[in-house]
């Protein structure tokens, strides 16, 4: 997948997923997704290259990253 | 070991203030490091600046004001991608970057320049994905050029929201409509704030003009609308208001872009223990400072919207005072001097600040306020919890958000209680007869935010050494 010039993990995926799929939440499987884009509300959570709850708004993306959207298994 | 460097000043904060107080004190000959969270420098009126490919469509002239910023503070170190997610009081900051390093700056002066945040809104509904706040949209316009899909409403109120309306519309996207929950103002109120607005005119005729593009371009403008909901099983599906009519409607949406204002970003100061007050104009909590931008503690200044919203030239200013004085402290220049280059900038602050209480007037917040929310509302984004949730824990005796963490674990989430720290207060100060000021809001204690693991061992090794 080809990302922007400046794209950050989160402004990818809001283009390239549905944002209903973005992550759910552990507490309560509901789904969540980015909602200010500048690293205050904690709901952009991504499993980036194997490193669990990164703030995928205030990490831009780079070829070869390895992203997992964080959605409980079972 | 983490290397350790010393700097003359480490700002925290590459928006408007930081980058302005990085240009004025590196010409001033102090060695300075500049460091922000995000991947790109430019803060918030200035995001995206330093991208290739322009795109002017709707951030013209902002844009040509952020690059000659940037391009002032070339003299210090900068760095992005950097998060400050421990500072001592004598200005010490342990940081983290994005590739898993830990590193101590220890500056013998600290300016905080953390900028603003949008004010949380917790409305029915805007938990559902498909809601994000207007300003995170502008980011993304501004940043990636990321244009939203699918059918959009904004929902709220404040300038901010109305400019992200025409921004939209320059981008080619047409919004389904605008559903304003501003209150309207008495004209009395009105006429009282406006001849401090006249003082700046440029920023009343902004406004007007801002007002006619939305009338021009038809899209439907529902003012006055209260009781705001969103609706939707999964995702959004609807967006329901009252009208000022006092009718109930619904519209059809799947994007909804949610505003309520600005409010200081303050975690930093908030960590440092710096004094705050309630600003009762604004709505908000801020840091003290002195005319300087000098926090309670010495040394440690902190300057632009995180002192309480001033807008993006205003928080230049306030980023060249700091510096001047700061340059002052450290010996570069004397007294007189610092005050004569003062001159300038001071009066320019001055003007800028004559038109907020104007625009206040215009926009207190709306659907932001808590206090009567409805029980089912989450307040609590990271741990799920509802208004109803936390007015039983006061029922029960919970008085304060701290205790109330052990009832409910509200704000034990990452946030820290960043999005609902402000609405916890609202409702306990309404369930108890007390005031959001009184009752303040959650005690934030280093790290900032979340290490990842390897980082803390790391981290911690540092911060005992
Ligand atoms: C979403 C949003 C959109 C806005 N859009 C406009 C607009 O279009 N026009 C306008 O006139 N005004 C706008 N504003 C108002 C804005 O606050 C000011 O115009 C201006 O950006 C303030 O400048 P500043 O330097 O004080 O802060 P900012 O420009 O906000 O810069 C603060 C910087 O500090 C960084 N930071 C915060 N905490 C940390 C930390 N712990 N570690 C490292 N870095 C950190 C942030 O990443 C950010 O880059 C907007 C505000 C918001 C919140
Ligand atoms: S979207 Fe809010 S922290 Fe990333």
């Amino acid at each position: 997948m080809i990302a922007r010039e400046q794209d950050t993990v989160a402004s990818f995926l809001l283009r390239t997923v549905d944002p209903d799929r973005y992550r759910q939440s552990v507490v309560s499987a509901q789904s969540h997704a980015p909602l200010c884009m500048m690293g205050v509300c904690f709901e952009c959570l991504v499993e980036i290259d194997g490193q669990k709850n990164q703030q995928g708004c205030l990490v831009r993306v780079r070829s070869g990253m390895r992203i997992k959207r964080q959605i409980p298994e079972g | 070991m983490t290397p350790v460097s010393e700097p003359d000043l480490l700002i925290i904060g590459g928006g408007a203030a930081g980058l302005s107080a990085a240009a004025t004190a590196d010409g001033l000959g102090l060695t300075v490091e500049l460091l922000d969270e995000r991947s790109a420098l430019g803060g918030n009126l200035y995001a995206g600046v330093g991208k290739r490919a322009d795109d002017d469509r709707a951030f013209g002239p902002d844009q040509v004001r952020g690059r000659a910023l940037l391009a002032g503070a070339a003299g210090a170190t900068r760095s992005s991608s950097t998060f400050a997610w421990r500072i001592e009081r004598d200005g010490r900051t342990f940081v983290a970057d994005g590739a898993g390093g830990v590193r101590s700056i220890a500056p013998r002066r600290l300016l905080i320049a953390t900028g603003a945040m949008e004010r949380p809104v917790p409305i029915p509904g805007a938990m559902l994905p498909g809601v994000m706040y207007a300003g995170a949209a502008q980011l993304l316009l501004k940043s990636a050029a990321s244009v939203p899909a699918g059918r959009c409403v904004l929902v709220g109120s404040g300038p901010l929201l109305l400019l992200v309306a025409t921004q939209l519309l320059a981008f080619g996207v047409r919004p389904a409509g605008i559903v304003e929950t501003k209150p309207r103002t008495s004209l009395q109120a009105f006429l009282s704030h406006l001849p401090s607005a006249l003082n700046a005119p440029g920023l009343l005729a902004r406004g007007i003009r801002l007002l006619g593009k939305l009338k021009a371009s038809g899209v439907p403008f529902h003012r006055g609308a209260i009781r705001a909901s969103i609706a939707g099983r999964d995702r959004v599906e609807r967006v329901e208001f009252t009208d000022a009519e006092g009718r109930r409607q619904s519209i059809e949406a799947e994007l909804v872009l949610l505003h309520d204002g600005i409010i200081p970003n303050d975690h930093v100061t908030r960590q440092l223990g710096c004094r705050e007050r309630w600003n009762e104009a604004q709505h908000c909590f801020q840091p003290e400072t002195d005319p300087w931008g000098e926090t309670s503690l010495p040394g440690v200044f902190a300057a632009g919207d995180c002192t309480g919203i001033g807008g993006g030239r205003a928080a230049e200013l306030a980023g060249t005072l700091a510096a001047l004085e700061i340059a002052r402290q450290l010996g570069r220049i004397a007294e007189g001097e610092r005050d004569r280059q003062a001159e300038r900038p001071r009066r320019a602050l001055r003007r800028q600040h004559s038109f907020r209480p104007f625009l206040e007037m215009q926009f207190p917040p709306s659907i932001a306020l808590a206090g009567d929310a409805a029980s089912d509302t989450v307040l609590c984004r990271c741990e799920d919890v509802t208004a109803g949730e936390i007015r039983l824990a006061v029922a029960q005796g919970a008085t304060g958000p701290d205790q109330l963490k052990s009832f409910t674990r509200c704000g034990m989430g990452p946030c820290q209680g960043r999005s609902c720290s402000m609405a916890v207060a609202e409702i306990i100060a309404k369930e108890t007869g007390s005031t959001v000021e009184a009752i303040g809001r959650h005690e934030i204690r280093s790290p900032l935010k979340p290490l990842p693991l390897g980082q803390i061992a790391t981290a911690e090794a540092e911060v005992v050494r």
